[in-house]
């Protein structure tokens, strides 16, 4: 898996409620399938709200719901 | 094209496929397993308007051609597979106009394989009349594919559909990207040339899946490896690629498609607030499960307890109307018991397959996943695990079988091999006989009762167990799936009724037919146990017991007593009995662990013909039990330290061959079945054995 730099914010940071554009997806074994699942450059996610053990998280990508633990919300890239 | 033959349904999960199969192949459904894996693999057939009958598959949902789970493997693995290409099936593509985005992209890939293709959208008629602005006409354009409306539900446009495939003319489907390829061209070419394929994007797949297509040969795996090698090919990057280039092309499909997508359903965010809150939420789905665990566990008692009266009262009545002989004691004993043993499970497999129908179909089971997550990954299992878990509780049988909407191969097998820990109704039985000998005056603990204390315990004890084996087994099973989450949270949806009873109606066949046929021989190999002895040992023992205590009152008792004990049973029992001494068990503890292999509950009727009292009357085999002494000496057998033993044995053993069946049948294979034999035994054993050795030792 890339290391990402800690400079790079990843949607893993993203506070409840606060919004984030999709840059890209990290270099890992599931890359190909955050993107098949429609995490696409120019995508806005937001976390909606999360478990009380902080994972998985539930988010909105687009006009679709999906949940996703922190480490495969750490793989996207995102900027706000 | 010719005429359509096969019809394959292919699609994302959640797009309304199973309604869809369901509405073309009626009752006529065939379900087994896809080769050398437990995916279901259904089949039915349709006929068209013309009076043709085609055949339709239904492929597991998968999101993509480039695979990350056995599900989609399988996908992968059919729709390459050179005999499936040859025979040139026609695919019908279900796609849900509400995500028609992420939708199109497997579509977009199935073009590029060269099938013939018809588009069934659905959830069409869900959206708001504002929202119907999407221009189905436009997408077909587009496409260059007949597209329809469809409702699987109602079975509206599927006529319109079947209309189309018996007029279908010969429609070659355009490379989706036109002459772009992700991998160069003359790579490519390399490529077809081996795999006698004139298809880019079959040779494209074929390099970045060669090590997971099992069409391949040994020799084309290595060609590809090498050209792998030699031209720096990476495999993931590539997909990523791949994908990236047709949502570029997809995205504006969607554009030209519909002006504006629809807003995220509303009704779901605004119930999902409670259902996945981080407190409310669990608490219901812990709700949920005790709902699930009450259903099986006690509703299903009654439909259960009717199947074993009419079953009681037929043995009964055939053994007054036929003569005493050997056959009718085949034919009651033997093959009618076996016979109700398999149909008295058919309640609760019914039953907690509807609960699931509608927990799946409604979207719940999503949250389920989502919620318990965390905590279930400890252990190796998911959210869909612990109503497996749970359903354990009133009867491993169910329980097993609900495994198969586990999709990871690896957590489905961990749930499959640690649910019988969980303590069975069938286990009820045994511990309140066992325990009332344990602890014989009420004692209070505080303001429990010492006897509850210990039955919850046993309970717990099995919770515990399943949960520890399954983080204990996880390291040493093959996952050959990478291990995520990132799942689709389905939009909210009335379940349709269809689906659950369909399932439910298969589950209930597949158990009867298949795992019955092993249950039926078992008990009936226990039956010749049971009813046959070492030469004419059985008789002579009767005579003797005939001879020397003609006026006794429990005379009927008495002989069944000898003839059990000096049956095959009898016989084993005594053999086994060096084995399960340091345990505390004598013979005939040895015989009850034999004839309760069929069923836990059996330990109880077996020890009251071996105690000579009446099946129905607990309290004198509680009492006969209580006195009983080790051969001619006046040691107690059930001391405390025996009793406590012999408890921990039945929480961990497998003493279950309806269990043991079925394991075999969602397996797939004897291996598991016996490799759970083994471990339960084993872990039975070990645990009895040092409980004993210390409670004698210290106490």
């Amino acid at each position: 898996m890339e290391r990402l730099s800690p400079l790079v914010k990843t949607a893993a940071m993203l506070a409840i409620g606060e919004i984030g554009i999709i840059e890209g997806v990290a270099n890992s074994e599931l890359s190909s399938k955050l993107v098949q699942m429609g995490f696409l450059p120019g995508k806005k996610i937001v976390i909606l709200r999360t478990t009380f053990t902080g994972t998985p998280l539930y988010a909105q990508l687009g006009e679709q719901y999906i949940a996703l633990r922190r480490e495969e919300a750490a793989l996207l890239i995102i900027r706000q | 094209m010719p005429e359509v033959k096969e019809l394959l349904l292919v699609g994302n999960p959640n797009a309304g496929k199973t309604s869809v199969f369901n509405r073309l192949t009626g009752l006529q459904q065939q379900v087994g397993n896809f080769p050398g894996v437990t995916v279901e693999r259904k089949k039915g057939s349709t006929t068209l308007p013309n009076g043709r009958i085609v055949s339709v598959l239904d492929l597991p949902g998968t999101y993509s051609l480039h695979p990350t789970a056995m599900e989609e493997y399988i996908v992968l693995h059919h729709l390459l597979n050179p005999v499936v290409l040859a025979a040139r099936p026609t695919i019908f593509y279900i796609a849900d106009i509400t995500n028609l985005e992420r939708h199109l992209l497997l579509l977009s890939q199935i073009i590029c394989l060269g099938y013939s293709v018809v588009v069934g959208v659905t959830m069409y008629d869900t959206l708001r009349e504002s929202e119907k602005n999407y221009n189905l006409e436009t997408l077909s354009a587009q496409l260059s594919l007949p597209v329809f409306a469809i409702n699987g539900r109602t079975g509206e446009g599927l006529e319109a559909v079947k209309q189309y495939l018996t007029e279908a003319k010969g429609a070659v489907n355009l490379p989706f990207l036109g002459a772009y390829t992700v991998v160069a061209p003359s790579i490519l070419n390399h490529i077809k040339e081996r795999l006698g394929s004139n298809n880019n994007y079959i040779a494209q797949i074929a390099l970045q899946h060669y090590t997971h297509l099992p069409h391949l040969s040994q020799a084309d795996k290595a060609f590809l490896a090498d050209i792998s090698r030699k031209n720096d090919f990476k495999s993931l990057p590539s997909q990523v690629t791949d994908t990236l280039k047709r949502f570029e092309k997809i995205l504006p499909i969607q554009a030209a498609v519909c002006d504006a997508p629809p807003a995220p359903e509303s009704m779901t965010y605004k119930i999902d607030r409670y259902l996945t809150h981080p407190v409310w939420g669990v608490l219901l789905f812990f709700g949920v499960l005790l709902g699930v665990f009450e259903a099986i566990f006690s509703f299903a008692a009654y439909p259960m307890d009717a199947i074993e009266s009419l079953f009681t009262h037929l043995n009964t009545y055939l053994k007054a109307v036929l003569p005493d002989t050997m056959l009718t004691s085949l034919l009651t004993d033997g093959f009618l018991a076996g016979l109700g043993g398999i149909l008295v499970f058919v309640p609760q497999i019914a039953i907690l397959f509807l609960l699931i129908g509608i927990l799946e179909e409604t979207g719940y089971m999503a949250r389920a996943v989502y919620l318990s997550d965390s905590l279930m990954r400890r252990f190796g299992l998911n959210g869909r695990s612990l109503v497996s878990l749970f359903s354990g509780m009133a009867c491993a049988i169910p329980a097993v079988m609900a495994t198969r909407t586990i999709s990871n191969q690896r957590e489905r097998l961990l749930t499959i091999l640690v649910t019988p820990l969980m303590s069975c109704s069938a286990r009820i039985p045994v511990y309140v006989i066992l325990i009332a000998i344990l602890i014989p005056q009420p004692v209070r603990i505080g303001i429990f009762s010492a006897q509850s204390l210990v039955m919850f315990g046993l309970y717990f004890l099995g919770i515990v167990s399943a949960l520890g084996m399954s983080a204990l087994l996880k390291p040493f099973l093959p996952n050959q799936e990478l291990s995520y989450l990132v799942m689709e949270l389905p939009t909210y949806r009335v379940p349709y009724w269809r689906n659950v009873t369909l399932r439910a109606g298969q589950k209930v066949r597949s158990f009867v037919f298949d795992a019955g046929k092993i249950i039926l021989t078992i008990s009936l190999i226990l039956w010749a146990l049971g009813n046959f002895g070492p030469a004419n040992s059985m008789d002579d023992a009767e005579r003797k017991i005939r001879t020397s205590y003609t006026a006794s009152p429990d005379f009927g008792h008495r002989i069944a007593e000898a003839r059990l004990e000096n049956s095959y049973l009898g016989t084993i029992g005594k053999f086994i009995e060096p084995a399960i001494r340091p345990l505390g068990f004598d013979w005939k503890i040895g015989i009850a662990l034999v004839s309760s292999f069929a069923a836990r509950e059996v330990f109880v009727g077996t020890m009251a013909t071996i105690y000579s009292v009446g099946a129905d009357d607990d309290d004198a085999l509680r009492t006969r039990m209580k006195m009983a002494t080790r051969g001619n000496t006046d040691e107690k057998v059930f001391t405390p330290a025996t009793s406590v033993s012999l408890l921990l044995f039945y929480v961990f053993a497998m003493q279950c061959m309806s269990t043991i069946a079925v394991v075999k049948r969602e397996t797939n294979s004897w291996k598991w079945a016996i490799f759970q034999l083994f471990y339960m035994t084993f872990l039975a054993y070990s645990t009895a054995f040092l409980a004993f050795t210390f409670i004698n030792n210290c106490c």
